[in-house]
C-alpha cells in the first residue's frame, strides 16, 4: 500500500461510517413504534407532543436526518431517547470503557492461549500438544458462548464456588466473563495458527535455513514465526472490534454494565438515537481496527510490502 | 467396453466418496446427524408428549417419564428441545440453501464479467464484510416483521404466524453468502481461461448457457463444501437471536430459546442444570457434527485446498 492508497483508505472510513449512519438512522425510524410509546403515566397527547418536539421529532424526516448528521460531524451523538438525562456520548463514555476492558482482557487470553497452543501443535504434529489443540478448537468452534458462559456459572460458581456468579468490580468478578468470551477466540486463533505455522515450516526457505545449519528454535523464532502469524493478525483486528465493543451475550449472562444491554434495549425502547450512535461507533471501530490490520501484515509480510 | 478403457476413466464421484469415507470424524458426524434427523422427523411420535403442554409437574429432574426433567410450566424438556432443534436445523438449512443461491450467482457473474465490472461486485463485497451485519440483522427483524405478518396474511395465510422465522432465515441467508461469492469467483476467474470455456465461446454459446452448463457444473463441489460450512453458522446465528430475545418468539422455542430458559433459571437456590444442559448439549454436538462433516465434504470436494 502506498501513501496515496492509505489517504484514500483512511478518507473511506468517514464514508463508511456515513453509509452506516444512514441506513441504522432509517431503519430505526421505520420500526413500528416510536421512544415515547411506553412512559410510565400514560402519556396525554401534550406531554407526547413536548416531549417530541422537545427532540425535534415533530420536524419532517429529511431535516431530523440532515441535523443528526449535523452533531455526528462534531462528534455529539444527540441526547439518548429513553435515559432523558443523558446524552449519547455520555452514555458511551460510562459503557465502553467497561466492555473495552472485558474486551481487552478476553483478546489476551484469546492470544496468549490461541498462539503458543497453535504454535505447539504446528511443532508437535500428531502428539499430545496437537491433540490438545484439537480439543480447544473442538471445543471453542462448538460450545456457543451462550453455552458456555451459562455452564461457567453452573459448574465453577454455584457448583464450586470459586466465583461470583455476576457483576462487575474486582478481578474476581472478571475471570468468568473473560473465559467465557476469550475461549471461542482462543480456538479461532489456535487453529489460524496451526494450519499457518505447518505452512510456513513445510516451505522452501525453511528448508533452507536448516541446511544452513539454523538451530531448530532459530528456526522457529527467527524465520518461521513471523510470516506463520499473518493469518492471525488478518482475523485479530476484526476480532478486537467485536470484543471491544461489547459483547450481547457475556455481558448479558455475568450482567457486567458495558454496552452490549444498551444494544438490545435501545432497540426494543426505540431509542433512535442511542441505537445509532452505537452502531456508529461499533462501525468506525471496525473500520480503523481492519486499517491497522492491513499495516501490520505489510510489517509481517514482505512479500505484500514490495507487491 | 474394454477393460481397458474401464480402467482408465476417473470418477471424481466415487473418487470423492472414497475419501470421505476415509476421513473418520467425518462419517461418525454423519452417522449422528442421520440419528438426529431420525429423531426429529418421528421423535415426536414415539415420545409422544406434547412441548406446549402445561403441567403442574414444574422443574422435575430427569427421570423415566422425563427423561430431560421439566422446566417452569411443567412441560416436557425432551420433546421442547426435539422441537426446537427441528426450528433450528431447519433454519440453518433454509438460510444456508439461500446464502448458497445468492453466493453462487454472484460469484459466477462477477467470475465470469471479470474487468470493472468483477472489480466493482468485489468492492460492494468488501464494503459488506466491514459492516456490522447481525446488528443489521436485528434492525431490519423488529422494523419489517409486522409488515411481513401483514403481506403473507394476504398472500400464504398458512405461513404467517411463521413470518418472523422466515424473516430471520430471509436476513441470515442475506448476510453469510459473502465467502461463498469469493470462493466461486475465484474458480471462475480459474476455470474461464480453460480451453473448453473458449471453444463453447466460439462455438457460439451464449454467456448464460456457459455459466449455467459449463461453470456451474465445475464448481458444485467446492459450493457444496461450503455449504456445509455455513449451515452450522447460521443455525449459531439464529440461537444467538433467539437467546436474546430477537429470534424466534415463545410459545414457539429453538435451542437458542431454551438455552436462554435453562440460563435464566439458574440461581444459587436451586440448581436446575437440566434446564441448560440438554438442549447446550444438544446444540453443541449438533454443530460438532455438522463441522465434521463439512471437514470431510472440504476434503473430499475441493483437495487442492489442503496443504
Amino acid at each position: 500500500m502506498d501513501a496515496r492508497a492509505l489517504v484514500r483508505r483512511i478518507l473511506a472510513i468517514p464514508l463508511l461510517v456515513w453509509v452506516v449512519a444512514t441506513l441504522a438512522f432509517f431503519l430505526m425510524r421505520a420500526a413500528p413504534g416510536g421512544p415515547f410509546d411506553r412512559e410510565r403515566a400514560p402519556a396525554s397527547r401534550e406531554v407526547e407532543a413536548a416531549l417530541k418536539a422537545r427532540y425535534h421529532l415533530d420536524e419532517p424526516l429529511g431535516r431530523q436526518y440532515v441535523r443528526y448528521l449535523g452533531g455526528l460531524a462534531r462528534g455529539d451523538l444527540g441526547p439518548s431517547l429513553k435515559y432523558r438525562h443523558h446524552g449519547v456520548n455520555e452514555i458511551l463514555a460510562q459503557a465502553l470503557p467497561v466492555s473495552m476492558t472485558l474486551g481487552w482482557l478476553a483478546f489476551g487470553t484469546a492470544m496468549g492461549l490461541g498462539i503458543p497452543v497453535g504454535a505447539a501443535g504446528a511443532v508437535w504434529r500428531g502428539r499430545w500438544p496437537d491433540w490438545l489443540g484439537t480439543v480447544l478448537v473442538l471445543a471453542g468452534a462448538c460450545i456457543p458462548t451462550f453455552v458456555l458462559a451459562p455452564l461457567l456459572v453452573l459448574g465453577l460458581s454455584l457448583g464450586a464456588g470459586w466465583f461470583p456468579v455476576a457483576g462487575w468490580g474486582s478481578p474476581s468478578h472478571a475471570i468468568l466473563p473473560v473465559m467465557a468470551l476469550g475461549l471461542y477466540f482462543a480456538a479461532r486463533v489456535a487453529r489460524l495458527m496451526r494450519e499457518g505455522l505447518a505452512e510456513v515450516l513445510r516451505s522452501p526457505f525453511i528448508l533452507a535455513a536448516r541446511a544452513k545449519g539454523v538451530s531448530p528454535g532459530g528456526i522457529l523464532w527467527r524465520h518461521a514465526m513471523r510470516p506463520a502469524l499473518v493469518p492471525v493478525v488478518s482475523y485479530a483486528g476484526p476480532m478486537l472490534a467485536d470484543l471491544l465493543t461489547g459483547s450481547f451475550v457475556v455481558e448479558r449472562i455475568f450482567q457486567v454494565p458495558g454496552t452490549g444491554a444498551f444494544f438490545t434495549n435501545s432497540f426494543f425502547s426505540r431509542d433512535y438515537t442511542l441505537m445509532t450512535g452505537l452502531v456508529v461507533v461499533y462501525s468506525f471501530l471496525l473500520l480503523v481496527l481492519n486499517l491497522a490490520t492491513d499495516l501490520a501484515h505489510r510489517w509481517l509480510d514482505p512479500r505484500i510490502r514490495h507487491a | 467396453m474394454p477393460e481397458v478403457l474401464h480402467g482408465d476413466v476417473r470418477m471424481p464421484a466415487r473418487e470423492a466418496r472414497r475419501r470421505f469415507l476415509a476421513h473418520r470424524p467425518a462419517t461418525l458426524g454423519a452417522a449422528f446427524l442421520l440419528l438426529l434427523a431420525m429423531v426429529l422427523v418421528l421423535g415426536p411420535a414415539f415420545h409422544g408428549i406434547d412441548p406446549h403442554v402445561h403441567s403442574n409437574d414444574t422443574f422435575q429432574p430427569p427421570s423415566g417419564r422425563h427423561p430431560f426433567g421439566t422446566d417452569i410450566h411443567g412441560r416436557d424438556v425432551l420433546a421442547r428441545c426435539i422441537g426446537g432443534a427441528r426450528v433450528s436445523v431447519l433454519a440453518g438449512l433454509m438460510g444456508a440453501l439461500l446464502s448458497v443461491v445468492i453466493g453462487t450467482a454472484y460469484g459466477l457473474v462477477s467470475g465470469y464479467a471479470g474487468g470493472r465490472v468483477d472489480a466493482l461486485l468485489m468492492r460492494a463485497v468488501d464494503l459488506l464484510h466491514a459492516l456490522p451485519n447481525i446488528i443489521f440483522v436485528m434492525l431490519v427483524l423488529g422494523t419489517a416483521e409486522a409488515a411481513l405478518t401483514r403481506m403473507l396474511r394476504e398472500v400464504f395465510p398458512g405461513l404467517a404466524g411463521a413470518a418472523r422465522m422466515v424473516l430471520m432465515v430471509a436476513c441470515l441467508g442475506a448476510i453469510s453468502w459473502l465467502n461463498t461469492a469469493r470462493i466461486v469467483r475465484g474458480q471462475v476467474l480459474a476455470l474461464r481461461a480453460r480451453p473448453f470455456v473458449l471453444a463453447s465461446r466460439l462455438a457460439g454459446a451464449s454467456p448464460f448457457f456457459i455459466l449455467s452448463r459449463h461453470l456451474l457444473p465445475n464448481v458444485l463441489g467446492v459450493v457444496l463444501a461450503y455449504a456445509s460450512l455455513t449451515v452450522p453458522s447460521v443455525i449459531l446465528y439464529e440461537s444467538f437471536l433467539s437467546f436474546l430475545g430477537m429470534g424466534i418468539r415463545p410459545p414457539d422455542a429453538s435451542l437458542g430459546t431454551l438455552i436462554e430458559d435453562g440460563a435464566r433459571q439458574l440461581n444459587p437456590i436451586e440448581v436446575r442444570w437440566w434446564l441448560l444442559v440438554f438442549p447446550g448439549g444438544l446444540l453443541a454436538w449438533t454443530l460438532l457434527a455438522l463441522n465434521a462433516v463439512a471437514d470431510g465434504l472440504r476434503d473430499a470436494l475441493d483437495p487442492p485446498s489442503r496443504g
